[in-house]
């Protein structure tokens, strides 16, 4: 798939995993992977710029496995903005796909 | 790569950030490569499915409104520099003399190694003529004593430097035969071997000189006749025996310091008996005391050990 949408949209679906239940780093990149195929190394990066833009807060919980973990949660500014880009992905899904039906029409 | 170099490069490129956000991040690329270990995955192909490093790398400084080119600029021009100036340097030397920089750089850690040497060296020498000298002075008194102990000092000071300049021309020349043959062997042992056969030189210069270095002259010469297995372990004796005596020399003004703060303390004691304490003078005699003497107790059991290792 086209990188320039990959990047477009993973923002949103990160909001949205995130905002169904708080997620830890590796379990978030997995949860990601599930839906688009993207380069694992670039979500950590959004993650920290979504937490620099106080989307997300963080904290440490414990883990069985091994050190604690650092879980991501959406603080209401998160949630604001998740709602914000989920209108905006609407819109943009639905003119794209008006218009390619429009141009399908004239084909 | 694998995860230390990945950590170690993280580091480098992420320098811009401050420690504790850096270490935060690269945490969590360390934990993901964890946990697909254990899952049975190598670190190399975890590192690999990241994708491009760099891109990734500027996605994180970007999350930060650092922008790549200016975190680099600076790290960039310097590294740019430095490398130009290291060519630079590079062409003019082999344009004069056809060596390598890395064996430039060798050869001046060398000579820097030598000079240590010999300085060391010139302790016990410095130890001599002052010696010499206070005998002089007191056997001859203040005219001719004075006289003799600074020819003393001029005959001592003659002597080490005919040392200093024969050791420094057979090390330079032996290292350079070994250039030329392309072997390389320690620097220690081009010196020890000089030193070894220059103190035999002077052992020979001395036996003209008095009747009081005859035993040292012996020592020495036997040292010069020893086979060569055994000049390693002559050497290192050598050595041992001036640390220790500068060791001894170190300790020695605070072993006085020690008997004059007692000293002090005495009459302090006095002063109290006859009425006048003063709290404050018993603590700083006490606490230099203590100092002293933890620091005579440092000396000695670093002396110690260099004794027992060798």
């Amino acid at each position: 798939m086209n990188t320039q949408f990959k990047k477009g949209v993973l923002e949103l679906i990160v909001l949205l995993s995130v905002n169904k239940k708080d997620m830890y780093g590796y379990e978030l990149v997995n949860e990601v992977s599930k839906v688009i195929d993207v380069n694992e190394g670039t979500i950590y990066p959004l993650l920290k710029r979504l937490t620099n833009e106080h989307y997300f807060e963080t904290y440490l919980e414990e883990s069985k496995e091994g050190p604690p973990r650092k879980y991501y949660r959406l603080t209401k500014s998160g949630r604001e903005q998740k709602q914000l880009l989920l209108k905006e992905w609407n819109t943009f899904h639905e003119q794209v796909n008006a218009f390619i039906k429009e141009s399908d029409c004239n084909e | 790569m694998n995860k230390e170099q990945f950590i170690t490069y993280m580091n480098k490129k992420l320098a811009v950030i401050k420690e504790e956000e850096r270490k935060d991040i690269i945490d969590e690329y360390i934990n993901h490569i964890d946990m697909k270990v254990q899952e049975g995955i190598s670190e190399e192909e975890a590192i690999a499915a990241f994708g491009d490093i760099d891109e990734m790398i500027k996605e994180i400084l970007d999350a930060y409104n650092i922008d790549p080119k200016q975190a680099n600029s600076f790290d960039h021009k310097l590294n740019d520099w430095i490398d130009q100036v290291f060519i630079w340097f590079q062409n003019i030397l082999s344009s004069f003399t056809g060596m390598d920089v890395d064996n430039v750089v060798k050869l001046v850690f060398e000579i820097l190694i030598v000079l240590i040497v010999l300085a060391i060296v010139h302790i016990p020498f410095e130890i001599v003529s002052s010696i010499g000298g206070g005998v002089f002075r007191s056997l001859l008194g203040s005219g001719i004593g004075s006289l003799m102990s600074g020819l003393w000092h001029l005959f001592i000071n003659l002597i080490y430097l005919v040392l200093f300049l024969s050791v420094l021309v057979h090390v330079a020349t032996k290292r350079w035969a070994k250039w030329k043959d392309g072997t390389d062997t320690p620097i220690m042992d081009d010196v020890k071997e000089s030193l070894r056969f220059e103190q035999a030189k002077e052992a020979v210069h001395r036996f003209t000189d008095t009747g009081e270095k005859k035993e040292k002259r012996n020592e020495e010469q036997k040292e010069y006749t020893k086979s060569t297995a055994t000049a390693a372990t002559t050497s290192s004796m050598i050595f041992s025996t001036i640390l220790k005596i500068i060791g001894y020399l170190i300790a020695l003004p605070f072993i006085l310091a020690i008997i004059g703060l007692f000293c002090a303390l005495g009459f302090l004691i006095q002063m109290s008996v006859q009425g006048v304490t003063i709290i404050g003078f018993y603590l700083v005699i006490i606490g230099s005391i203590i100092g002293c003497w933890s620091i005579v107790s440092l000396i000695e059991r670093v002396l110690c050990k260099g004794g027992r290792k060798s």
